[in-house]
Formats: structure tokens, sequence, C-alpha cells
């Protein structure tokens, strides 16, 4: 009996399938502590750098894909995007921006592409 | 054969099917958080990139095999007074140990324009804000006049009241408010 509970709870995690894919590039071999949960991160779409007079650091690209058939929407994306933000100990996400790519039969692919950056420190 | 047995071998020739690779496979290494990844797809595809992490590895909760910098080439070099800069989106970086560091354009550079910015033409559309539309219109002084115009079921109202019935050309807009 254990093990057909064991069985089922693995096919419907399967089941529950592969909502989204991500991709992380970095483009340094720094480590930085993860935020908190509770930690703001801030996507500022490609159109908006942040400002020069506050410097920072960009340490690598996220990537992130769904098909909105899959329940992705934009806002998931993002959301996305900060949660991986947070792991990787970012402060923002600047140039970020969502491509829909529509196929036939009503289907969209989203992608987000955004760069994750830290603050630099007050000197 | 034993039905736990049955529903095992049922449920690995499901999973052929269900697993749904996106259009870029190739250079996506993993899949979200609430996906088990048995590995029934070919696993060669997320192996051909070698700065991309194993596929079966999640980079998030666990380490990877290595770790590899790599450059970004949506960052583009630029050397001033023998100083070696990145361009991205109109912003000048410096390459450090900790990234691409942002600072400010040198001395005697122009900064780059932003390269998702609306292109600019003769007369700029410079703010649309759901009804109001602001459009510059050059003047006869040298500068620009600022002109906005108010949606009006499928024409547009100017500032004087007068109505277009289809958004008006620059021309039409100096004649009144390029003076």
């Amino acid at each position: 009996m254990r093990k057909k509970i064991l069985l089922l709870g693995v096919c419907a995690l399967v089941l529950a399938g592969c909502a989204t894919s991500t991709r992380y590039v970095s483009y340094t071999a720094e480590r930085f502590p993860p935020k908190d949960e509770l930690y703001t991160v801030n996507v500022y779409p490609s159109s908006q750098p942040p400002a020069v007079g506050n410097p920072y650091y960009v340490i690598g690209n996220v990537s992130i894909e769904g098909f909105v058939s899959n329940g992705v929407s934009p806002e998931g994306l993002a959301n996305q995007a900060r949660e991986i933000a947070r792991k990787r100990g970012a402060d923002a996400v600047i140039n970020a921006k969502t491509v829909a790519y529509h196929y036939y039969g009503g289907d969209a692919l989203l992608r987000f592409k955004g760069e994750l950056i830290v603050y630099a420190p007050p000197k | 054969m034993k039905i736990t047995l049955k529903i095992a071998v049922f449920f690995l020739f499901f999973s052929l099917f269900i697993i749904r690779p996106t259009p870029s496979f190739a250079y996506w290494h993993d899949h979200g958080y609430v996906g088990v990844n048995i590995g029934v797809w070919p696993g060669s595809y997320y192996y051909r990139d070698p700065y991309y992490y194993p596929y079966y590895a999640d980079p998030y909760y666990a380490q990877p095999a290595y770790t590899t910098v790599v450059a970004s080439s949506s960052y583009q070099p630029v050397v001033v007074n023998g100083v070696t800069y990145y361009v991205n989106n109109g912003v000048y970086y410096l390459y450090t140990q900790y990234g691409y560091q942002a600072v400010a354009a040198p001395a005697g550079v122009a900064a780059p324009a932003v390269v998702q910015a609306a292109p600019a033409a003769a007369a700029t559309v410079s703010a649309d804000t759901g009804d109001a539309i602001t459009i510059n219109i050059p003047n006869s002084r040298g500068g620009y006049t600022a002109v906005i115009l108010k949606r009006s079921g499928n024409g547009f109202i100017g500032p004087q009241g007068e109505f277009y019935s289809e958004f008006p050309k620059v021309a039409q807009l100096q004649t009144m408010y390029g003076k």
C-alpha cells in the first residue's frame, strides 16, 4: 500500500509538469549571499536603466520561458526572475523584457530575459 | 506481474509523452520548480554548451559540478583613452571580478543612445498616455513646441479644438503651432 501511494505521488508530481524552463549565466565567479524572501527585487525594463549614480555590478543574466497553455504569464515569469535573483543574491533585475512567440493552434511561448545586478557597497 | 510493477511501467512509458522540450531546448539546461526530471529525454542536447550546468542539476538548489564565467556578447567593448569599457543598452561598464560595473560615460565621449528607445523623427512623439499624445513640432525659433492631441473616436482633437480624421502630419501641425 505504501508503495502504491509513493508511485501515485511521483506520478502526480510528473503530471504537474515542467511549467517553465530557466537558464542562468553568470558573468562572475563571485558568489553573493542569498536575499531574504521578503526582500523586494525591482525589475527594470530595458528602456529604463537604473541611474549610474547608484553604482551596481551586473553579475549574470537569466532567461525563463514557458507556454501560456501551461499557465505561464508575464507576471509569473517576472516573479520567478525575482525569486532567482534572491537566490543569487541580486538586488534587482535590469534590461528585462518578455517576448511572446505565437504558434499555430493558439498557444504562445513567453520568454523573459533580464540581467541580475548587485548594488555596489557605499564607499 | 505485480500491480505496482505494472503501474511503474505505465508511468515510465507515459512520461515519454508528457515531457515536452521547448523549441530552444538545446540552450536550456533545467526545468522549473515543480517538475521532476526523470531523464527520459536525451540529455546530450543539454550538454552541448559547456557553460551550462548539467541537465540534472538544479543550479538554484544544488552546486554545479564546475563554475565557468561567461562574457556576455551583448556587451560591446569600446576602448577610450586606453581603458576598455563595455557598452550595453546605452550604459558604460568596466569588467571587474564582481561582473560588469556600471560607470559614468568617460569624459569626452557622448553617452550612447539607449538601444530600445523609440526612434526619433523630425516631429517626435514624446509621450502617449492613453488618450493624449504629445508631439514635439519644430517651430520657427529653432526649438520644438509640444502639441497635445486627444483621441476622439477614430480621430484626434488638437489643442484649439480642431478635429483630425486621421493622425495629422507634421506639416499640418506646423502651420498652426510651428510659429
